[in-house]
């Protein structure tokens, strides 16, 4: 009966290793990537950036003192639309952008590509072990 | 560390700092926001800047980045067990 437990448990073992990752788990993996794009922050600084599901860019920032106090946190949507590109910051004030902003978003999105498409995708066996190693 | 203490809006000021040291500039607000764009005011086209020329310069880089959003969400679905017919 133990060996026969073993067994299953081996088997779920393989199972879970080939079972493929999910879109998610797969953007959870590029976000991270994706805040390198900007250089590397300091000591207590989260960056995120990513492409959701949709069309949308969000670029999420949050930084803690040594004490673990939080300093700030905020998020930025950048919504592709036909007419251009969108932000909003935290939900709020709605602006299209243009200009140097526009430029270095649509350079950020450029490298983003090149980087995730090299690190997450170019290898897709290294994308199947996301879920054993999330687990 | 903040440099814009605005309630609504707290810039930190290092990743500008880091960002000048990696590839790419910090793109993230460089001005507070100050207005509320309404549907009304919206251009047709690729609002790409206040002039023409400012939207012919970005027009290939917005293109590749149109791409580039196919070609990542292509890779998802392909990587993804999503793309897969489970019947």
């Amino acid at each position: 009966m133990t060996r026969l437990g073993g067994l299953f448990s081996k088997v779920a073992g393989l199972a879970s290793i080939s079972q493929k990752p999910t879109i998610p788990q797969l953007i959870e993996r590029e976000s991270k990537i994706g805040g390198d794009v900007f250089g590397k922050t300091s000591r207590g600084v989260k960056r995120r950036f990513f492409l959701d599901e949709q069309d949308s860019w969000f670029f999420s920032e949050s930084a803690v003192d040594t004490t673990g106090q939080k300093l700030y946190s905020f998020t930025i949507r950048y919504q592709m639309l036909p007419q251009g590109v969108l932000k909003s910051v935290d939900g709020k004030g709605h602006v299209f952008i243009e200009g140097v902003e526009l430029e270095h978003l649509l350079k950020a999105i450029a490298l983003y590509e090149k980087r995730v498409m090299d690190e997450v995708y170019a290898d897709q066996s290294k994308s199947q072990t996301l879920t054993s190693a999330a687990a | 560390m903040i440099a814009n203490s605005s309630p609504e809006y707290s810039i930190p000021t290092s990743p500008i700092v880091e960002a000048a040291r990696a590839d790419v500039d910090v793109f993230y607000p460089v001005r507070p926001i100050e207005t509320h764009l309404s549907v009304q005011e919206m251009k047709p086209g690729p609002y790409l800047g206040q002039t023409e020329r400012a939207a012919a310069e970005l027009f290939p880089l917005w293109e590749n980045a149109m791409k580039a959003q196919a070609t990542i969400h292509a890779a998802r679905f392909n990587v993804s067990g999503e793309g897969i017919n489970n019947d």
